[in-house]
């Protein structure tokens, strides 16, 4: 693994894959890249954390997969996001808010 | 969540589909990677490398999704049963002697829980059981008695926590047959309104009794048994209407039971189970004083607890203290109690100690199967050991060698379905008739799936220890494959065992034993007669003229000894309801009088003798005592020493109650004492319930049954006896032609049944154990073969080694034996309640039981230490 290459805790991925669904349904490698383009190459999401990730969202009922035809017409398996995900990802980037601006105020103190 | 099941179920039914899906979504991610470098320059060979780097293996995400979804570990499982099923089907020796112990101890749990199920957690056939309780009055001493008419009416217009009340009480009467020449006895219970309905939900045909019916003295209409409709009516569907002769009256037809509908009371309340015709009581018995004699059942409504119950019957109770003057000198009070909990109080503690018990030898076979595997366990280490050097975690293995465990189980289980039917088969044939009327004990869907709940558990109890004990190794001893002369873990889980089994045997055995020493002392109980070569029968309907004639024709039959006749033949349960009443001593104070009860009988001249009874001073009575001369009455030993002790009984003056005017018109009185006789067990062999006052027939008329003392073989004289009472009166009928011995015999069945069940399961825990004593010392012998032959090359004897193996498989016995009593103490007391003529701490049984375990011990090791005497020293050192 490349060493300027972040690794993503499980939690934040899932964050990550929900906020990028919002706009619109994707495919398994189109979510990967715009995670990676949009961090500004920081974030590299591996397949061994993606499509484990994907399945359990799925499992959970907050992205739902169909098979359709990619830009370049091949097979891919499209996912999107439910009306339960969309709540969980207004409740987990409320969440996420709250700890990060939480652990600055003491990272800013701690000086 | 349905998403999730929906999701799991699909990708392990559609294994192959999903995977290929999987396949596919991974391929187009590394294929849009590669285009996307190779758009960026970079050649193609290169791009594949690169995307194949960024994503990895591909059946890693395979597994870890499986993994997820739980596909695997159903996967695992399967394979698992597969393996444990081919390794059982490797060593067919094993699997058919664990699979027969495990069916042995898991089928007689089967059968023994479908007796308790039956008996105590079904609720009783009737509907709406769980609210049906039983009230009891309590007069004086007595606790348990029925009530009386103007109480029953009271507590049905005050109580309001009953929804219902009914009473019953059953005698017996004559069908006058219309094509049938000979009369039939029956039994006929006289019913309030409430009471068929308030136990049966609807009649096969017609209708019950209503409130109605009561008021309009319409008490010559009758319901009926199904099985009286078949047996006398052929099933005839216009049945209603029609009409039924019995006795002097021609009573209407006015419905007919359900065929399954039986009378489930408790066997002091001498209710049969099918009386054959029900009708109205009368209101005419419902004065303040009348005798008490309903047995009463009520229905409570929803919400309505038994204490609250209890607490309006207080009420109740309290108001007919103050209202009868004869009820509050008794101490009246009332007594509710749930249906189905008094009809079991006596069964209850039996069926809890046998399902103890049978559980103990449940313990026993799964101690013995747990030995097996271990004796196993030696030669799979190679294998095991394999496993986990390629990687298998310990709880991978434990896993695997459980579900062998639990296949095992699994087919005992099945099995044991097979040794539970044919168990309670045995047992329902044996059943003593005081245990027969208590539900319908069948295998049904519930012992089913308590077989294989049981069989599971046991699976695992006896499975865990081996499996952890065969997994915990380190890998390169199990890999090599020379063992050493140490007591191995083992060998000393092996030896616990054994000790284990040991205990429990000598508990199960110690419980036989005090009931066997129970069982011979019923068997001496001298019952107050001599029941050999006597017969006694009942009839219905006849007068005292009757009665007379047909004492002295029937003693001048030849063979014929002695004839008499008794209001209640002893230790009959199903006579007529018991006859008992207060008595005192002439000059007893206040607090004396209406405080003992006494068991009453009506009896002709003869009858002491023709039972074998023993007179102990004074005279029998004779013909002349009748209600027109003195009043006299014979007394038993009991009575003669708690009222006048230290006294001669002779001459003496006693309240009772009698009724010369005739059946049931009860009156009080006074008697003089003209003969004792030593008490007679009416109620049971063992206790002495209360004692007794006779009274010549003519002074308390009622129905009786004839006893019968003759030389000639009893059933040759059945026939000449229904000839002799046709001749005389064709309306009596008679019934229940039983010889005393088989009522005898009956009073003892129920010790006898449960001494003979808890042998049987003192026997198996026996046979198991032996074979488990015998398979330990074996291994034992087999394990050491390499010590015996450097003793033996180093000058020890055959016999040396002999005793040395004897000493090493004793030991556990002996000590087992200690653990044993130790087990032992503390539960033998629990069944005191079936103990008679011994006590639980009985010093002689413990000693007894020790010695017989300690010598089915030794017997069991002495062939292992006699093979181990032919060991040669050579072959055992050369053994590896």
């Amino acid at each position: 693994m490349p060493a300027n290459y972040l690794e993503l805790p499980q939690g934040t991925l899932d964050l990550l894959i929900l906020r990028t669904l919002a706009l619109e349904p994707q495919h398994g490698w189109a979510i990967s890249e715009r995670i990676h383009q949009i961090s500004s190459k920081v974030l590299l999401v591996q397949q061994g954390s993606l499509y484990p990730a994907l399945h359990r969202l799925e499992r959970r009922g907050w992205i739902k997969s169909r098979w359709g035809a990619s830009d370049n017409n091949r097979r891919a398996k499209y996912y999107e996001l439910t009306a339960r995900g969309r709540k969980q990802l207004e409740a987990e980037t409320s969440a996420w808010e709250k700890l990060t601006t939480a652990v600055a105020q003491i990272l800013d103190t701690a000086q | 969540m349905l998403n999730d099941l929906r999701l799991r179920l699909r990708s392990f039914f559609h294994r192959d589909s999903v995977g290929s899906e999987l396949s596919d979504e991974l391929r187009f991610h590394f294929d849009q990677q590669v285009q996307k470098l190779t758009a960026s320059g970079v050649p193609l060979d290169e791009a594949r490398r690169r995307a194949r780097l960024a994503i990895g293996t591909r059946d890693q995400i395979h597994e870890e999704f499986r993994d997820a979804t739980g596909v695997r570990f159903v996967e695992s499982l399967l394979q698992d049963i597969r393996f444990a099923l081919r390794m059982l089907r490797k060593s067919p020796g094993f699997t058919a002697v664990a699979v027969l112990t495990l069916a042995l101890g898991i089928g007689a749990n089967t059968a023994i829980f479908s007796v308790v199920d039956a008996i105590l957690l079904k609720p009783l056939p009737y509907p709406d059981a769980n609210r049906l309780a039983i009230v009891l009055s309590s007069f004086g001493n007595e606790h348990r008695a029925p009530s009386s008419g103007y109480a029953f009416e009271q507590m049905r217009q005050h109580s309001r926590l009953f929804k219902q009340i009914g009473g019953i009480w059953v005698t017996n009467a004559t069908i006058v047959g219309t094509s049938d020449p000979q009369p039939e006895g029956i039994k006929l219970a006289e019913v309030t309104a409430d009471f068929l309905p308030l136990i049966c939900n609807r009649p096969a045909l017609g209708r019950f009794f209503v409130q109605q019916d009561a008021a309009q003295r319409s008490s010559l209409s009758i319901v009926i048994s199904y099985g009286l409709w078949r047996r006398k009516f052929d099933a005839d569907r216009s049945i209603i209407g029609k009409p039924l002769h019995i006795g002097d009256n021609s009573l209407t037809i006015l419905g007919v039971l359900p065929q399954d509908f039986r009378l489930i009371f408790p066997d002091d309340a001498s209710v049969p189970e099918t009386p054959d015709v029900y009708i109205l009581l009368s209101g005419s018995k419902f004065t303040p004083g009348g005798p008490a004699f309903l047995h009463l059942v009520g229905r409570l409504r929803s919400g309505a607890t038994i204490a609250q119950a209890q607490s309006e019957l207080d009420v109740i109770a309290g108001q007919l203290r103050a209202t009868v003057k004869s009820y509050n000198a008794q101490n009246y009070s009332l007594q509710v109690i749930p249906f189905q909990q008094d009809d079991v109080r006596n069964v209850r503690s039996v069926l809890v100690i046998l399902f103890g018990g049978v559980g103990f030898v449940l313990l026993i076979a799964c101690a013995n199967v747990a030995n097996l595997l271990l004796a196993r366990a030696g030669s799979r280490q190679r294998e095991t050991t394999v496993r986990a050097a390629l990687g298998a975690s310990r709880g991978r293995l434990v896993r695997q060698l459980l579900t062998e465990s639990i296949m095992l189980a699994f087919f005992g289980g099945m099995a044991a379905v097979f040794v539970g039917w044919a168990a309670l088969q045995g047992l329902l044939a044996l059943r003593p008739q005081s245990l027969l009327h208590l539900g319908t004990i069948r295998l049904d869907a519930v012992a089913l799936a308590f077989t294989f709940i049981v069989a599971l558990l046991t699976g695992i109890v006896f499975g865990v220890a081996p499996a952890l004990a065969t997994t915990r190794l380190d890998l390169t001893t199990g890999l090599k494959s020379t063992g050493d002369g140490r007591f191995s873990p083992k060998q000393g889980s092996k030896v616990a065992l054994i000790l284990c089994e040991v205990a429990v045997s000598f508990a199960l055995l110690t419980g036989t034993g005090l009931l066997v020493r129970t069982f011979v002392s019923v068997l001496h109980v001298d019952p107050g007669f001599q029941p050999a070569n006597v017969l006694s029968f009942t009839t219905l309907g006849g007068d005292y003229p009757f009665l007379h004639q047909l004492q002295q024709n029937l003693s001048a039959f030849s063979g014929v000894q002695s004839v008499s006749v008794v209001s209640h033949v002893p230790l009959d349960n199903g006579g007529p309801g018991n006859w008992y009443e207060y008595y005192w001593p002439e000059g007893a104070s206040s607090e004396q009088q209406n405080t003992a009860m006494a068991d009453y009988r009506s009896i002709l001249p003869g009858y002491f003798k023709t039972i074998g009874a023993t007179m102990i001073e004074g005279r029998d009575f004779t013909d002349t005592d009748d209600a027109s001369h003195q009043h006299v009455i014979i007394v038993d030993d009991a009575l003669a020493k708690s009222a006048w002790p230290g006294q001669d009984a002779l001459g003496k003056r006693l309240h009772i109650s009698d009724s010369p005017a005739g059946w049931y018109k009860f009156q009080d009185d006074w008697g003089v004492v003209v003969g004792v006789v030593h008490h007679v067990q009416y109620h049971s062999l063992t206790v002495m319930v209360r004692p007794q006052v006779y009274e010549p027939y003519q002074l308390a008329p009622r129905p009786v049954s004839f006893v019968l003392r003759a030389s000639a073989p009893l059933p040759s004289l059945i026939a000449p006896i229904r000839g002799q009472i046709s001749k005389l009166n064709k309306t009596v009928a008679v019934t229940r032609f039983i010889p005393l011995s088989e009522l005898v015999a009956e009073a003892r069945s129920q010790t006898r049944f449960i001494t003979f069940l808890s042998g049987a399961l003192a026997g198996l825990a026996l046979l198991l154990t032996c074979i488990g004593i015998y398979g330990v010392t074996s291994y034992l012998v087999k394990s050491r073969t390499s010590e015996i032959g450097i003793r033996m090359a180093l000058g020890a004897s055959p016999r040396d080694v002999r005793r040395l193996v004897l000493r090493s498989g004793m030991a556990p016995v002996v000590f087992g034996c200690l653990i044993g009593i130790a087990l032992s103490l503390p539960l033998t007391p629990l069944l005191a309640a079936l103990l008679f003529g011994v006590r639980p701490m009985d010093a002689p049984t413990f000693a007894a039981t020790a010695l017989f375990l300690c010598g089915v011990g030794f017997f069991s090791c002495y062939i292992p230490a006699r093979r181990a005497m032919k060991v040669d020293p050579l072959v055992a050192l050369r053994y590896e």
